[in-house]
């Protein structure tokens, strides 16, 4: 606990940054305030009219019981940043009137404003504002520093944002008390004393720097290990690392239709949804790289286990490297389960630093490895459906949510899954860095992953072998890539 | 049994959890929730759970009467 003096004169007591929160810091003063990856950008909008000033109550009150919705952040001598929880918002809700632009014009508005930098020291971290956009939509779109929030804790805030909304006008009932953000960062911060960080130093020792050497699968079809291995044929890790993380982003949309069938099957054999959404972006990855058994990347996992953690706010986020190997006879239910297992276990040891398990990993890497080379082409996060209430009654048929790209990109590649809240179906948003250029192959890799769901979906007895056959990458994709398609 | 829910209750707003409460479908617990219950299972109740054992005990009673058999055996 640190005490601080503000320029009012007023005392409070501050706290040094979680190893989450760390990681984040350097990382934006490494890309510069030109890439602002600690924006997120969002909106949640229905077709329909509501009550604007209960709505800005709604939002004013859901800020003060939230804690990292008043999160501050304050220069420290010893170490560097600390942080502490305000008891005053200053905040507005702001109005934002875009409905006379098209979409794609209110969108790069939105863009625009989600991409401005947020001075570390503000005395209001976060933005947020009622929106009327195109065709009769209107709803809430934030900027949120992402050092006091993930996209976890957003939701959370925005589900009470609308428990509150329903209270007032509908009189439903007055929505569970958040938790407070402090208890949960004490533990965080005990965390690298504990008995617990050396069980899970151990467990990563032992997955990491003393087991076999990993291989590198590309998401790219020209794979850069392979171009790396002209010059160094026994690599099988890859320098992917551009200097810039300039980044774009796509969307691609499973059907609901579909979606509701990959998740019976999981239903009706057991399985996790999110091991399954693995297992399909794994055998992408085997398919793009010669139907490669050993496969590995990045799972970004939330860390919200406990009631406290998951109401209470904050960045919780680590990057845990997941590797399976899978032989082709498994079939789809064996390997689901197989992958399940691995992230189980990944779980019980997720609290690790990210730094700390690269430096593992590392250990065990040849001489010639760069601090960032990598076995990992990709990070994936699976989001669970969490239920919004519905202000328009309409059953979220008329709801757009809506995530605006903030233009910078840690990871080559940034695939995040969730459900649309309108029918529940996947949405693959796949945010990439710029250079090289992976549109082309992103739209094949994602047609391999869809074809591994659905061909699961109707046939789970499947083998990954009779999968890999069937979503093959063909001459014509290949030649396609480089604009000799026939 | 009281104190396995006691610790449950740390990942479950639910009303009314008893013996019969499955993990997944009535109490609605993730694999990373029964994952994190693992850890205070051991640090709390002194017994050392796997993942698997989640699916061979799907209720909190069935989970409380292993425990048991596990906490007799030590």
């Amino acid at each position: 606990m640190i005490e601080k003096t503000l320029a009012n004169g007023k005392k409070v007591t501050a706290y040094p940054l979680s190893i989450p929160q760390q990681l984040m810091f350097y990382m934006a003063i490494q890309y510069g305030s030109g890439y602002p990856i600690n924006n997120i950008g969002s909106g949640y909008y229905w077709k329909g009219d509501f009550d604007e000033a209960v709505m800005r109550d709604s939002i004013i009150e859901a800020v003060m019981r939230c804690d990292t919705m008043r999160l501050r952040f304050l220069p420290d001598d010893t170490y560097k940043v600390v942080q502490y929880v305000s008891e005053e918002s200053e905040l507005t809700v702001e109005s934002l009137d875009l409905s006379e632009l098209t979409w794609e014009e209110a969108e790069a508005r939105l863009t625009e404003i989600s991409r401005g930098e947020i001075p570390m020291f503000a005395c209001e971290l976060h933005k947020l504002a009622l929106v009327k956009l195109p065709d009769g939509y209107k709803g809430i779109f934030m900027k949120l520093q992402h050092l006091a929030m993930d996209v976890y804790a957003l939701k959370v805030f925005l589900k009470d944002i609308l428990e509150l909304y329903l209270h007032k006008t509908k009189g439903t009932p007055y929505p569970k008390p958040m938790k407070p953000y402090i208890p949960v960062l004490l533990k965080e911060l005990q965390y690298t004393d504990s008995e617990q960080h050396k069980t899970d130093r151990q467990f990563w020792f032992d997955s990491l720097a003393k087991t076999s050497e990993p291989v590198f699968t590309d998401f790219m079809l020209d794979s850069r290990l392979k171009k790396q291995q002209l010059e160094h044929p026994e690599h099988r890790f890859a320098d992917i690392h551009s200097g810039s993380p300039e980044a774009g982003i796509i969307k691609f949309s499973m059907t609901s239709e579909e979606t509701k069938r990959v998740l019976k099957a999981c239903e009706d054999k057991g399985l996790s949804v999110a091991a399954t959404v693995s297992f399909a972006m794994r055998t992408a990855l085997s398919a793009f790289n010669d139907n490669q058994q050993d496969v590995s990347f990045k799972m970004i996992v939330n860390r919200r286990g406990s009631i406290a953690e998951k109401k209470s706010g904050g960045l919780r986020l680590n990057y845990l490297p997941l590797r399976t190997v899978i032989s082709p006879e498994k079939t789809f239910s064996q390997a689901v389960t197989a992958v399940s297992e691995a992230q189980n276990e990944m779980y019980l040891h997720c609290s690790l630093s990210f730094m700390e398990m690269l430096l593992l990993r590392h250990e065990s890497m040849p001489a010639d490895a760069k601090a960032d080379s990598t076995y990992d082409s990709l990070g994936l996060s699976y989001q669970p459906l969490m239920p919004l209430p519905s202000i328009n009654g309409d059953d979220y048929k008329n709801v757009k949510s809506v995530w605006y790209n903030n233009g910078a990109c840690m990871l080559p590649l940034y695939v995040t899954v969730m459900h649309r809240a309108e029918d529940n179906g996947f949405d693959f948003v796949f945010e990439h860095r710029k250079d090289p250029d992976p549109v082309y192959d992103l739209n094949i890799f994602y047609k391999k992953v869809h074809d591994t769901l659905v061909l699961c979906a109707d046939n789970p007895q499947i083998t990954v072998g009779e999968i890999l056959e069937k979503i093959a990458v063909t001459e014509k994709e290949r030649k396609g890539k480089n604009g000799k398609a026939d | 049994m009281e104190k396995l829910i006691e610790l449950v209750e740390n990942y479950v707003e639910a009303e009314d959890i008893s013996a019969s409460s499955s993990f997944k479908g009535d109490l609605g617990m993730s694999s990373f929730d029964t994952m994190c219950l693992i850890t205070d299972i051991g640090v709390e109740m002194g017994v050392k759970l796997k993942p698997t054992d989640f699916v061979a005990h799907k209720t909190v009673g069935e989970m409380a009467d292993y425990i048991a058999s596990l906490a007799a055996v030590k």
